[in-house]
């Protein structure tokens, strides 16, 4: 099965989490006990009834992402799952998904943050203009665009990897890069 | 299960607005102040209390319910492109359509009969109980219509796609059925030769939702007694089948916009 958490909220805002947490769970044949324990686990128990409108950005992404994972999820498709939330709200989103992939869940992700890139994925795919300008692990990207760095000492120059790669394609144009995480099951 | 969940769903969506209550208060009051006007006029409050009072209900009905439909139809069919999560959801997208339309028409039936109830309570207390079946079916033909109102509204919101737009459309929509057709009607009466004009206008009336209402709501009341020689060339029309292929009428009109609809938003890139 496919959860799916697109780069919009997906709902209309005065939706009642719980109301949509009721109809992931009888989509997916999850308990509702179980689908608003996960509410709980996620430090969102109390807040079941609100709509997703009274939630912060971080807090409804993190809902939103619990929801697209709930039940026998065994790939997780994401759009951009951390844009427009504050440095907490992303580092937030960024443990839901370390949690899911550690479920042996499939990731596949695309977003603009390319140190979330740099961080969550085992395989990159830079696409240009909605064409694939080169895939890989980091270090393969890295070799590909002839940039060399020490990996014990310091974090991957993710953002120069990625801008000689889109130059070398077409340069200029800043294009989203999709991520794909593999967990065990994948 | 999912079924439920997902009228659940969309039910808590319908009712979580001022719009359905307001409705409800609103269509109460109207209907109550209509049924007190209608009692006290003629001093007919005893024999015919119940038909004349219904009779001005009617036309209540016929105003307020297919724009209330059509409008917040529409809106619910522009919120269908909103849903991209749950149509990620392993369900059809003529379930989500079909959820929406069915969570409002129990939500704005609900209203409706809170509405309509109340002002038969006054009519049924104050003339008494004679006509109340044939009133319980004027409020179903109201169902009959909100449903088919519902229905056009939300194929109106999943074609058009834009709020402004579709709440436009709605409103030409119901200016057309209630006002439109009965000047297609005039002109098709002064166009025809004369006497050959029975099945066209026969079938005006099965083809335009809020006429069928109509012609129902009059016929349920002895039109002919009630509206002079109108009433009983409406009753010529409504006598054998005529009443049930209007009937039919007002439900091909909520499945067809809705398989429409359906088939619309199944092909929408979200």
């Amino acid at each position: 099965m496919l959860g799916y958490l697109p780069q919009r909220l997906g709902v209309p805002p005065t939706t009642v989490l719980r109301d949509l947490t009721a109809l992931v769970a009888a989509v997916r044949a999850v308990p509702l006990a179980d689908a608003l324990a996960r509410l709980a686990d996620i430090g969102l128990g109390d807040r079941a009834g609100a709509t997703l409108a009274q939630l912060s950005g971080g807090q409804r992404q993190r809902a939103m992402l619990a929801l697209a994972a709930l039940g026998r999820v065994e790939a997780l498709l994401l759009d951009e799952p951390s844009i427009s939330l504050d440095t907490e709200g992303a580092e937030e989103v960024r443990a839901e998904i370390r949690q899911a992939r550690s479920r042996g869940t499939a990731v596949l992700f695309a977003s603009h943050h390319l140190h979330d890139v740099a961080r969550l994925a085992d395989r990159i795919v830079v696409m240009v203009d909605g064409r694939v300008a080169a895939q890989g692990t980091l270090p393969e990207l890295a070799a590909a665009a002839g940039v060399s760095w020490n990996e014990v000492v310091a974090e991957a120059p993710i953002e120069r990897i990625y801008r000689i790669l889109v130059a070398r394609r077409r340069g200029g144009s800043v294009a989203p890069a999709l991520v794909l995480l593999r967990g065990d099951a994948a | 299960m999912t079924a439920r969940a997902l009228l659940r769903f969309d039910f808590a969506a319908a009712r979580r607005g001022r719009l359905v209550p307001l409705f409800a208060a609103g269509f109460a009051l109207a209907s109550l102040a209509l049924a007190l006007v209608g009692l006290s006029a003629g001093g007919v409050v005893v024999v015919q209390g119940f038909a004349r009072t219904s009779v001005s209900l009617l036309q209540l009905v016929l105003w307020v319910v297919p724009l209330l439909g059509l409008v917040l139809g529409a809106v619910a069919g522009v919120e269908c492109h909103e849903l991209e999560f749950v149509a990620a959801l392993p369900l059809s997208r003529r379930a989500i359509v079909v959820g929406r339309w069915a969570a409002w028409v129990v939500a704005l039936g609900a209203a409706l009969l809170v509405g309509l109830g109340a002002a038969g309570l006054a009519i049924g207390s104050l003339a008494g109980a004679a006509d109340g079946l044939r009133y319980l079916a004027l409020i179903g033909v109201a169902l009959l219509l909100l449903s088919a109102a519902l229905a056009i509204g939300l194929w109106i919101g999943v074609a058009v796609g834009t709020r402004t737009r579709a709440v436009a459309v709605a409103i030409g929509a119901w200016a057309v059925l209630l006002v439109g057709t009965d000047l297609a009607a005039i002109a098709a009466l002064a166009i025809l030769p004369p006497g050959d004009a029975g099945w066209e206008l026969s079938l005006l009336l099965v083809a335009n939702p809020v006429d069928s209402a109509r012609a129902l709501g009059l016929g349920l009341f002895r039109a002919d007694v009630l509206a002079g020689p109108t009433g009983a060339a409406l009753r010529r029309v409504l006598g054998g089948w005529g009443a049930w292929a209007l009937v039919a009428g007002l439900a091909a009109w909520t499945v067809g916009p809705l398989v429409l609809a359906g088939r619309r938003f199944a092909r929408r890139d979200l």
